[in-house]
C-alpha cells in the first residue's frame, strides 16, 4: 500500500525504491475514490526525484496534478530538479527549516521535462523562475516563503495540521475551489469566470452547501457528506 | 444619488465612494446591496465628473463580512441563479470599469469582501484589516470572481492556499504578499484613500483608462496580441 488512508486525510510518504509508475497508478486509484478528501505528501522528495530520473515513467507528476482532492506537500528536505518538478503539482507546499529547492537541470545540460519550466513560472512569475531555471538559485524556505513557491512551516506536523484543516472544508467545495483556482492559470479570465459561477451554482445543488449555510446560521460546526 | 439603503453613494471633487452600509451585519453582501451596488456602479460609469471610484465600508467592525448566507443560502433554482449571475454583470463591471478603482479595507474583510477588493485596481488598508475566504469551509466556494481574481493578483500558489484553508491573513502579510499596496491608520483610512485616489486620478482620465484596458486585456492574451492591442489603444492618445 503505498498511500494510507486515515479518517480525515490520505498520506503518501515518498521513500526510496517505488518506482513512478507505481506512484502513479497509487495517485489514479486513490482519484477513483469517492471517500478521500486530501491527500498529504511527505517523506523523501529525493527519491521521487531519482525514481523520475531513472524513468520517467507513465505520467507521474501528471497524476498528481489531475487529482481532484487537494493535496498538501510537506517538503521537509531537498527538493531538486524532478523532484521539485513533482512537488509543483501539488496545490500547497511547506517548507521548514532543512527545506531546499534547485530546479538546476539546465547547469547540467538537461532540461526539466515533467512540467518544470511551465509550473514554476506559473508559481512563482517569470523573473524569480529564470533566476531559478538558467542562474540556478537555490530557494531555502525563507526565500521559496518570500517568492510564494511553498508556505511556512516549522515541521511535518505543522503542516499535516493544516491538509487536516482543508480536510474540514466541504469536500465538494475544496474540489470545486481548486479546480477553479487551477484553470485560472489556463483560462482567459472571462472563461475562468464563468466557470467559477458554473461551479458555485453546482453546489446549489448539495446537501453541504445546505448544512454549510444552515451550520452557519445555527453558529456550529458542519457536519458535511460529501454529497 | 439617493434612496440608497444597503449603501451611500458619494461624490467628492472628482472622486465616487461606494461605502457599503450594513453595519449592523458587518457589511454583509445582501440583495438589495447588490442591486445598489449596481445602480451606484453603472452611475460613477455613466458621469463624466467621477474620475475614480472608491469603495469602502460603514461601522467600526469591518469593510464587509461576506455575502449574507441568510439570503444568498436560500437560492432559488440553478437555472434562475445562473441567468441572474450574468444578467447584470457586476463583477465584470467593476473589474473593467474604464477609470481606476480603489478598495478602502478594515477589520473584518471575508469571502465576497475579499473579492470585491481583488476587483478593484488598488487596495489599502488599515493595520486592524483580516482578510479571509471562509467559503469551502462552509460547503460554498468564492462566486465574486476571487478564484480568478486572486491568482492573478497575489500569485497562484498563494491564492490557492487561501482559498482551501480559509485561513486569515493580516494587514501586514496582505501588504507584504502585494495586495494590499498601502496601509494607513484607522482613524486615517477614509481620508488618505481617498487622497491617494485622487492623486491617481489627476492624470489624463483617457490616460488611465487605456493603461488599465491594456493590462487587463492584454494579461489574457498571447504576448503578441497584447503588443498589438498596446499599439492600437496608444495610437489613440496621439
Amino acid at each position: 500500500m503505498l498511500i494510507e488512508s486515515g479518517d480525515a486525510i490520505v498520506k503518501l510518504t515518498l521513500a526510496p525504491g517505488r518506482s513512478a509508475d507505481a506512484l502513479a497508478d497509487a495517485l489514479r486509484e486513490l482519484d477513483a475514490d469517492p471517500g478521500a478528501r486530501v491527500l498529504f505528501v511527505s517523506g523523501d522528495w529525493e527519491a521521487a526525484g531519482a525514481a523520475l530520473r531513472v524513468d520517467p515513467g507513465d505520467g507521474l507528476v501528471e497524476a498528481l496534478a489531475a487529482l481532484r482532492i487537494p493535496v498538501v506537500a510537506w517538503v521537509g528536505g531537498p527538493c531538486f530538479d524532478e523532484a521539485l518538478e513533482l512537488a509543483l503539482a501539488a496545490d500547497m507546499r511547506f517548507a521548514g527549516p532543512a527545506t531546499a529547492f534547485r530546479m538546476a537541470q539546465a547547469r547540467a545540460g538537461r532540461m526539466p521535462r515533467q512540467g518544470g519550466t511551465q509550473r514554476l513560472p506559473r508559481a512563482v512569475g517569470r523573473g524569480n523562475a529564470m533566476r531559478i531555471l538558467l542562474a540556478g538559485d537555490a530557494p531555502d524556505a525563507a526565500e521559496a516563503v518570500r517568492i510564494g513557491l511553498a508556505h511556512p512551516a516549522e515541521s511535518e506536523a505543522d503542516a499535516e495540521r493544516v491538509a487536516l484543516a482543508v480536510a474540514e472544508a466541504g469536500p465538494i467545495a475544496a474540489q470545486y475551489v481548486k479546480e477553479a483556482v487551477a484553470a485560472s492559470a489556463d483560462l482567459p479570465l472571462r472563461d475562468g469566470l464563468r466557470l467559477e459561477a458554473d461551479l458555485s451554482i453546482l453546489l446549489h445543488a448539495t446537501a453541504d452547501r445546505a448544512e454549510g449555510v444552515r451550520s452557519f446560521i445555527e453558529k456550529r460546526k458542519p457536519r458535511f457528506e460529501g454529497r | 444619488m439617493s434612496g440608497f439603503l444597503a449603501l451611500r453613494y458619494e461624490k467628492r471633487d472628482g472622486v465616487a465612494a461606494i461605502t457599503l452600509n450594513r453595519p449592523e451585519a458587518v457589511n454583509a453582501f445582501n440583495l438589495r446591496m447588490r442591486d445598489e451596488f449596481w445602480e451606484a456602479l453603472t452611475a460613477a460609469r455613466d458621469d463624466p465628473g467621477v474620475r475614480g471610484l472608491l469603495v469602502a465600508g460603514a461601522g467600526e467592525r469591518g469593510f464587509c463580512a461576506g455575502a449574507d448566507l441568510k439570503e444568498f443560502g436560500a437560492a432559488p433554482s440553478q437555472a434562475v441563479a445562473r441567468r441572474a449571475r450574468w444578467a447584470r454583470d457586476l463583477w465584470g463591471e467593476l473589474l473593467n470599469l474604464p477609470k481606476p478603482t480603489m478598495a478602502a479595507t478594515h477589520g473584518v474583510c471575508f469571502g465576497s469582501g475579499v473579492e470585491i477588493a481583488a476587483l478593484c485596481d488598488f487596495r489599502i488598508a488599515s493595520p486592524d484589516a483580516v482578510f479571509a475566504l471562509p467559503e469551502a469551509s462552509l460547503g460554498l466556494i468564492p462566486a465574486a470572481g476571487g478564484t480568478q481574481t486572486l491568482p492573478r493578483v497575489i500569485g497562484l500558489p498563494r491564492a490557492m492556499a487561501a482559498a482551501l484553508t480559509g485561513r486569515r491573513v493580516s494587514a501586514q502579510e496582505a501588504h507584504r504578499i502585494g495586495f494590499v499596496g498601502w496601509i494607513a491608520p484607522r482613524e486615517r483610512l477614509p481620508q488618505e484613500a481617498e487622497e491617494r485616489l485622487r492623486a491617481i486620478a489627476s492624470a489624463p482620465a483617457d490616460a488611465l483608462a487605456l493603461v488599465k484596458r491594456a493590462v487587463n486585456e492584454g494579461a489574457e492574451m498571447t504576448l503578441a496580441d497584447g503588443l498589438r492591442l498596446e499599439r492600437r489603444l496608444a495610437a489613440r492618445l496621439g
